[in-house]
């Protein structure tokens, strides 16, 4: 069986599928750029005050698009029974989950990759802080986009299931916040972020092992 | 060719049980058609048959082993074709069909004749969602055409049909089980062709005893 072929054309679809409807998919983008746009005239354009909270708007502001978006990930696909198909196919349910993770997170997570430096920009987010902010970003998103995974598969059953998946998600996320925030936080103070950004690097590693596993098996339970 | 024999199947939804202890057999070349009445747990026995539903007890005897019903779907590949669509309103017909024959690892020169024989070819290009409810229905049954499943289970396979469309349904159930395939499908009672393969499962019957 050839996994990878199976994994490439189901990220295909989904791309295709996101593109389609692009107007939903770029509500959580806009959303973000709207907080953070928003953030300078609430609090007043001294450049001091935001950049001290620069790197903790952003990291919030990314965390709450994210959340926005996870419901895209499995829902159209158990209406429509989809998932069925996939579930009589002989592909590991964990595999197709992993696919779908991928996808959410090109469509989601990277574009808040890719506009971190504007981002930066608006929030007076100090030089030394900019690089870091965008690895914090590029190794943290994908782990929104894994736990969050076994969140609405445990909730995609339920047809009002939002403010629970904000529960059981949100404080998985915390320490994701935490160490994003602090990586930036020490390079603007000038000591070595590597700290915070290895845990970064192990917590995606752990997800990316577990949580399409577990997702898989919350799908289960959620379809019966 | 393997017969199976499902054993002391059951399922229960909230403490309340959907149906009792069944036993019935899928042989090679034959078809089991479900029968009951509304409700009575027709979707939902080939839905546990699919392995759909985790909660489902019962095992299934083949050749010398037995297997818990659960692992029953990883046994044998199997095609289903419910209620739900099945493919995306979204994708065009074709983008559809090749998204599954890649999930299946079919052979995609097989998705032209296939269209042809379900009769939309020349949809190929429409979204899915463009699509009138007898199409969606065919469109479902080049999906399953296209999946090498050697049983198949059919939720209502005649609903939305206009009468070609049930004398092609009829033809690839024929088709189908002459190929030693196995079929299993439920009805509202009435079927509109006689099969000499054919054995009856009725649901119910216990349940309406009891009250």
């Amino acid at each position: 069986m050839n996994l990878l072929r199976i994994l490439w054309s189901l990220i295909q679809r989904d791309l295709r599928l996101a593109w389609r409807s692009r107007g939903e998919l770029l509500n959580p983008v806009f959303f973000l750029i709207l907080v953070i746009a928003l953030f300078p005239l609430g609090v007043g354009p001294e450049g001091k005050l935001l950049a001290r909270i620069a790197s903790g708007t952003v990291w919030v502001a990314a965390l709450l698009a994210t959340m926005l978006s996870l419901d895209l990930i499995f829902r159209s696909d158990v209406e429509d029974g989809s998932m069925e198909q996939m579930f009589v196919s002989q592909t590991p349910l964990s595999w197709i989950v992993l696919g779908k993770v991928i996808t959410h997170w090109l469509v989601t997570g990277l574009p808040l990759v890719l506009l971190a430096p504007l981002l930066a920009i608006l929030m007076h987010l100090p030089q030394a802080g900019l690089v870091v902010l965008i690895q914090s970003l590029a190794l943290g998103t994908p782990v929104l986009s894994l736990i969050g995974s076994v969140g609405v598969a445990l909730t995609v059953g339920i047809r009002k299931g939002g403010m629970l998946l904000s529960l059981l998600v949100l404080p998985l996320y915390v320490p994701v916040l935490i160490f994003g925030t602090a990586a930036v936080e020490n390079a603007i103070a000038g000591m070595s972020p590597a700290g915070p950004l290895l845990i970064l690097a192990a917590m995606l590693l752990f997800a990316l092992t577990l949580a399409p596993l577990t997702a898989a098996w919350a799908l289960k339970i959620s379809l019966s | 060719m393997n017969s199976y024999h499902f054993r002391q199947i059951c399922y229960e939804r909230d403490d309340e049980s959907v149906f009792g202890r069944l036993n019935f057999s899928l042989e090679p070349g034959r078809m089991l058609v479900i029968e009951g009445q509304n409700g009575s747990g027709k979707t939902t026995l080939l839905r546990v048959v699919a392995g759909f539903l985790d909660m489902a007890e019962g095992f299934v005897e083949v050749a010398d082993q037995t297997l818990p019903i659960r692992d029953f779907h990883e046994y044998l590949p199997l095609a289903y074709a419910g209620h739900k669509a099945g493919f995306k309103d979204d994708l065009t017909v074709l983008e559809n069909l090749r998204f599954l024959v890649a999930l299946h690892e079919s052979d995609p020169g097989q998705i032209e004749p296939t269209l042809q024989r379900v009769g939309l070819w020349g949809w190929e290009d429409n979204l899915g969602r463009a699509l009138s409810a007898g199409q969606r229905k065919r469109l479902a049954l080049a999906a399953m055409l296209l999946h090498p499943a050697r049983l198949w289970l059919m939720d209502e396979p005649f609903a939305n049909l206009d009468g070609q469309g049930i004398a092609l349904v009829n033809t690839l159930m024929r088709e189908h089980l002459q190929r030693d395939g196995m079929l299993m499908t439920t009805s509202h009672g009435t079927f509109p062709l006689e099969y000499s393969h054919m054995d009856i499962l009725r649901l119910g019957e216990s349940k309406g005893d009891s009250s």
